[in-house]
């Protein structure tokens, strides 16, 4: 009852007039940039970081979110009619969707991607409702050696469980641990890694290695492959409408979306791919008729829809009530409270109920506009998709450039972005993953005064994160995490699967 | 930690040269760390950080060599698509060319120019009137619209004084 009443009461600050005008800036502009080729919904909100700075806190965060699943919604339409996933949450919505968008059923396609995500939204927000306040309740009880244990084990789970290379995965994840080392130390004052430059002492800042990482990264790599034919997109032909057919098979698509994304999302395990993927795979082995699937089912778009939009949903339980972002979004979403020095985790429930609450609450009508947005507009929307390239990654470069000059006025501030956008560049020529550098940039500093304190409350006693129950593990979950990949792929070579 | 398969992760040689980046860059995490001063009584410094995480760069940096050496025994020796370098090159040298305007004080609108039509070049685009158009209007509405509508500082330089 007590979960009700503040979800009223966060509906009461999210319907003020301000704060819904923000919800529909956000929405409209997560829409409006999500929807442009390769850009994925983390890039959006890096990009429009710096639109946000001079708003208060609560709008700001509520614009935020809008942004957030604006661009989600955004990059579905992208991956159904130009086959261009933004993200690789979307790539299984790339594949059957495009198919149906290129059989004349793009509008069907549309429909129930739009549809699924609000369904899946709208269930995982609830959901988030009632499970933060639980974890935030257990949280009030955690020691630095827990938080310490929990970071660690956010650290494995995003760069190693679930990539393709557990080497690569963790490289990525130590070069954003280098990068969080660079700086004043808080607790010292004293200087690391910053040879003398006042420009190093603030430390690398997420928003430049983001926009560097995502936004420059991908432009050179494009420029790299590009061979001056235009991609295709496929216009939507035909009745936007779902018909009964298409709402049988999608509705229960989309529960099981649910079902998969957000406990997925929830868990530190590092954002939205893994549950599209299953979602995929699972539809398509319940599938009535599975012989469709490659060719244009529509249950392989509802379901990792839905699952995607709920794992979005998800990841934000560990970061409201433990301050924990466990994909690159939620970095970026944890990056927008701190420019306002709001730290997520459980203080925050008690210090800023309005906030949190009316930002949660905010996300239903963020869900209901974009509905409501997408559907009747997707003509306007298309129109988007036929930006020319040339013009599209140069404003992109014009917007990211500018995005970092406003944060920062300073051509070195502008240096360091094009060194991350050179990097960014290199690891998507290696295939190295992203996303765990910038959670290793964030987390990194995080877990090191954690680590710290827990050290100097055991006056030095190394042993402290195993005489703790809950460190101890959450620590021997993180090693098992580490090394069950390993394991596997040991037995995979000695049955001689692994040509 | 087995790349196996071409496809998967660079070429032997690549991986060799990440692996000695990754040491030299324990090898600065351990220096700094070496000049800081010795960690308080109770709890550890500011230092303990440098030499864990430097710990780990080097193990992934060892690591990268014995990856390397599997992927020469599995013949990963030749690097997969060229890639299209003069494109490459155009953006790269719109985005340094873009730091040196700002460095010179021609200020946001001319560099934002820059930037967009030397990137357009690279994706093909031809320099000329249309896309220089585009790109003064695009440089022009961004500039008014932050520092007017949300009151922040961009560079500036004469142009940006001729509309202050």
């Amino acid at each position: 009852m007590e979960v009700l009443h503040s979800l009223l009461h966060g509906l009461s600050v999210a319907i003020q007039p301000g704060n819904l005008l923000f919800a529909g800036i956000g929405v409209l502009l997560g829409t409006l940039v999500g929807i442009l080729p390769g850009i994925s919904p983390s890039l959006t909100v890096a990009l429009l970081l710096p639109v946000t700075f001079k708003l208060d806190p609560t709008g700001s965060i509520i614009m935020f979110a809008g942004i957030y699943f604006g661009g989600m919604y955004g990059s579905s339409t992208t991956a159904i009619l130009l086959n261009t996933p933004g993200e690789a949450a979307s790539i299984a919505t790339a594949i059957e969707g495009h198919k149906m968008a290129r059989a004349g059923r793009g509008g069907p396609a549309l429909a129930t991607a739009a549809i699924g995500s609000f369904f899946a939204g709208t269930i995982a927000t609830l959901c988030l409702a009632l499970l933060a306040p639980t974890i935030v309740d257990l949280a009030v009880g955690f020691g630095p050696w827990d938080y310490f244990g929990l970071m660690v084990l956010a650290f494995v789970t995003i760069s190693a469980t679930f990539g393709s290379s557990v080497l690569r995965g963790i490289t990525s994840l130590a070069l954003g641990l280098v990068l969080g080392l660079i700086g004043i130390d808080k607790l010292t004052g004293q200087a690391r890694l910053a040879y003398g430059l006042p420009s190093l002492l603030d430390g690398a800042s997420i928003t430049t290695l983001a926009v560097g990482l995502f936004a420059m990264g991908e432009a050179l790599y494009v420029a790299s492959r590009f061979t001056g034919v235009q991609e295709t997109i496929e216009a939507v032909r035909g009745s936007l409408w779902m018909t009964a057919d298409d709402w049988r098979r999608s509705w229960k698509a989309w529960l099981r979306g649910v079902g998969l994304g957000f406990p997925i999302g929830a868990l530190p395990a590092g954002g939205a791919e893994v549950p599209t993927l299953l979602s995929y795979t699972i539809e398509r082995k319940l599938a009535g008729e599975p012989n469709q699937f490659g060719k244009g089912a529509i249950e392989g778009v509802a379901g990792p829809e839905a699952a995607n939009n709920a794992a979005a949903t998800g990841t934000l339980v560990p970061l409201l009530a433990l301050g924990l972002p466990t994909s690159a979004t939620a970095a970026m979403l944890l990056a927008g409270f701190q420019q306002y020095g709001l730290v997520p985790g459980p203080l925050l429930f008690v210090t800023n109920t309005d906030l949190v609450w009316g930002l949660i609450a905010s996300f239903f009508i963020g869900n209901l506009m974009l509905l409501v947005l997408n559907l009747p507009l997707v003509g306007l929307w298309v129109k988007l998709l036929t930006v020319p390239q040339p013009y599209l990654y140069g404003g992109i470069l014009v917007f990211a450039a500018m995005g970092t000059l406003a944060a920062n006025p300073s051509t070195f501030e502008l240096a360091m972005l094009v060194a991350f956008g050179i990097m960014g560049y290199l690891m998507r020529c290696w295939d190295y993953p992203l996303a765990p550098m910038i959670v290793g940039l964030i987390l990194g500093p995080m877990a090191e005064g954690q680590f710290r304190r827990a050290l100097q409350i055991s006056l030095g006693d190394p042993w402290v994160f195993f005489k703790h129950g809950g460190s101890a593990t959450l620590l021997a979950i993180a090693a098992f995490a580490l090394v069950a990949p390993l394991m596997f792929k040991g037995l995979r070579r000695l049955k001689g699967e692994d040509a | 930690m087995s790349e196996s398969g071409p496809p998967a992760g660079p070429r032997w040689q690549t991986q060799c040269g990440i692996g000695v980046a990754l040491l030299l860059v324990a090898a600065v995490l351990w220096y700094d760390a070496g000049r800081l001063p010795r960690a308080p009584t109770v709890g550890v410094g500011p230092a303990a950080a440098l030499w864990l995480v430097g710990g780990l760069v080097a193990l992934l940096g060892l690591a990268h060599f014995v990856t390397a050496w599997r992927a020469r025994q599995a013949g990963h020796t030749h690097a997969g698509d060229r890639g299209n370098h003069t494109s490459l090159g155009i953006v790269l040298a719109a985005l340094v060319g873009q730091i040196v305007l700002l460095e010179v004080g021609a200020g946001f609108m001319l560099s934002s120019l820059w930037l967009f039509a030397l990137t357009a070049r690279g994706f093909g685009e031809r320099i000329g009137p249309k896309l220089l158009g585009i790109g003064a209007v695009l440089s022009i509405a961004v500039y008014l619209f932050f520092t007017k509508a949300l009151s922040l500082a961009l560079p500036s330089g004469p142009l940006e004084r001729l509309l202050a």
